[in-house]
């Protein structure tokens, strides 16, 4: 798991990362199962650092591993009497490609069907549990047409309900943390919009000639 | 209630009670006349005559229907993002609307297998297309929608069933709406083992219930299912290929689901979208009528009030 560095956070200064290890804290696993309160106290910890403790990350590398993981998921937070604090109000997947792609080719419609159970998961955690579910996806070249498009293939295509794709700005400036991000699908909204950011910074990029693109 | 349920037992042989009372009277003058001979409920008279057909609901794309006696399915086809569950809110907000601002104040429900449906965007199409969109007119027509929301083709069966007494007690009730039918296909696929005719029997019996419900109440049901299939065919192929009619290579279907569901459409409707670069906002549907064979084009763009035919 990651170590504690300075800037990792808003207010996990240098001097911050000092007095955790000096507690025994020395990983974002140690901060997120420390008490967080007690850690404060002592160490005058800037309340920002415990956006890092609202993290819970969870390893799953194959899709029994990841139903089993979202089905004990959706069984807690059943149960759970929802409170004005700590609420699961997002639920991310990096990435649902690298756990479906193997299960896919050929002939096997099982692997389809466990593709389409994981989307049911997903999309329950979503309307009967009023959660953002994001989930990240690569892409793969078509084989008639040569042209790109997003993987994991039709019956895929339809579970979304809204769909961003990230390409990396072809005329980039000095740094290269600018991205194109286009709307490919979305029950509300036309589709084509498109917009430049710099996810170094999250800030709308400096205005320059040549970030004014085609519309689509 | 025991009258009522001796109303239902007649329903089934209406068609054919009325088919021998024909003569000098008028099929409302006999409905009438059952009422007043205080056997009959006049609300359940009043659904079998009144139902909206085809025409009604949208007449830009059926104009050319008859209205059928037995009820009319329909099935939107089509790839991702090409406008079939826009199509869906469009005709929903058709028939919930008051008469007054252009609607056919009729019900409509709306079955959801794969938690597609969104609220929020049926209700911006309602507030563009109201004159003057209140919460409370907002309210008023979502009154008219009934929602259920299905898991696996056995709720989906199950719900089916149970439709009938939603029918019979929804006089208003003209129009089903299945998003979508193909929800399932993998999962059963898997489930039903080696067997194709295990694998298909729920969708099969979806199938035959649907045809029965939509016969007997003279419902109109649009059902939508997804291209999940490669295309079959090439379009470059010789003059000796099957496509016959230059409108068929705009079409990507290869049938997938079971010969049941096939034999109960009477329309089949391929949507897709152009891919034209000057017309990229544009999307077309190709609406085929199964037993005369022909097949009718259809422009439409989509804006914030819904769907708006070219």
């Amino acid at each position: 798991m990651g170590v504690l560095r300075a800037g990792l956070c808003p207010g996990l200064t240098h001097d911050t990362v000092g007095q955790l290890r000096s507690r025994g804290i020395k990983t974002v696993v140690d901060l997120v199962s420390a008490d967080l309160e007690d850690v404060a106290q002592k160490c005058g910890l800037s309340y920002k650092a415990g956006a890092l403790q609202r993290i819970q990350v969870v390893r799953a590398f194959d899709i029994f591993q990841m139903l089993d993981v979202l089905q004990d998921f959706r069984g807690a937070m059943s149960q759970q009497v929802s409170s004005a604090s700590a609420t699961v109000k997002v639920v991310v997947v990096d990435s649902v490609t690298a756990v479906v792609s193997p299960l896919l080719g050929g002939q096997q419609r099982e692997g389809l069907a466990l593709m389409m159970q994981l989307a049911r998961e997903l999309k329950t955690l979503a309307r009967d549990l009023g959660m953002a579910v994001v989930v990240t996806n690569h892409m793969t070249r078509d084989r008639d047409s040569g042209e790109l498009k997003p993987a994991l293939g039709r019956s895929w295509s339809f579970v979304p309900s809204t769909r961003i794709l990230l390409d990396v700005d072809e005329g980039a400036g000095a740094s290269g943390s600018r991205r194109r991000v286009y709307l490919t699908k979305s029950p509300r909204l036309p589709t084509g919009f498109q917009e430049m950011v710099d996810i170094g910074t999250w800030a709308p990029p400096e205005q320059s000639p040549a970030s004014h693109g085609d519309q689509i | 209630m025991v009258e009522r349920s001796q109303v239902i037992a007649w329903t089934g042989s209406w068609t054919g009670l009325i088919g021998s009372i024909v003569g000098p009277k008028t099929v409302s003058s006999v409905y009438s006349d059952l009422i007043s001979l205080g056997g009959a409920d006049p609300e359940l008279l009043a659904r079998l005559e009144g139902r909206s057909s085809l025409k009604e609901i949208e007449p830009y794309l059926f104009a050319d229907e008859d209205s059928s006696v037995h009820g009319d399915i329909l099935e939107f086809h089509g790839p991702e993002g090409t406008g079939k569950t826009e199509m869906l809110y469009h005709l929903t907000a058709r028939c919930i609307l008051p008469k007054s601002e252009g609607g056919l104040e009729v019900e409509v429900l709306f079955i959801d297998t794969d938690y597609h449906f969104d609220m929020l965007r049926l209700v911006t199409i309602l507030e563009h297309r109201l004159s003057q969109s209140s919460e409370e007119m907002v309210k008023c027509c979502l009154g008219r929608l009934l929602l259920v929301n299905c898991s696996s083709n056995t709720q989906l069966l199950l719900t089916l069933y149970s439709l009938e007494t939603v029918v019979c007690s929804h006089p208003s009730l003209c129009l089903l709406i299945l998003d979508s039918l193909s929800a399932f296909y993998w999962i059963d696929r898997v489930n039903g083992g080696e067997s194709v005719n295990l694998q298909e029997y729920t969708l099969k019996k979806c199938a035959q219930f649907l045809e029965k419900l939509v016969n007997e109440y003279r419902l109109v049901l649009f059902a939508t299912t997804q291209s999940i299939m490669q295309k079959t065919t090439n379009w470059t192929e010789g003059p000796s290929s099957a496509l016959s009619h230059p409108s068929e290579a705009d079409v990507d279907y290869r049938p997938y689901l079971c010969k049941a569901w096939q034999q109960v459409v009477r329309h089949r409707i391929f949507f897709s979208k152009q891919e034209d670069f000057k017309t990229s906002n544009q999307f077309s549907l190709v609406s085929r009528h199964l037993k005369s064979n022909s097949l009718k084009k259809h422009i439409f763009i989509i804006g914030e009030s819904g769907i708006e035919f070219c």
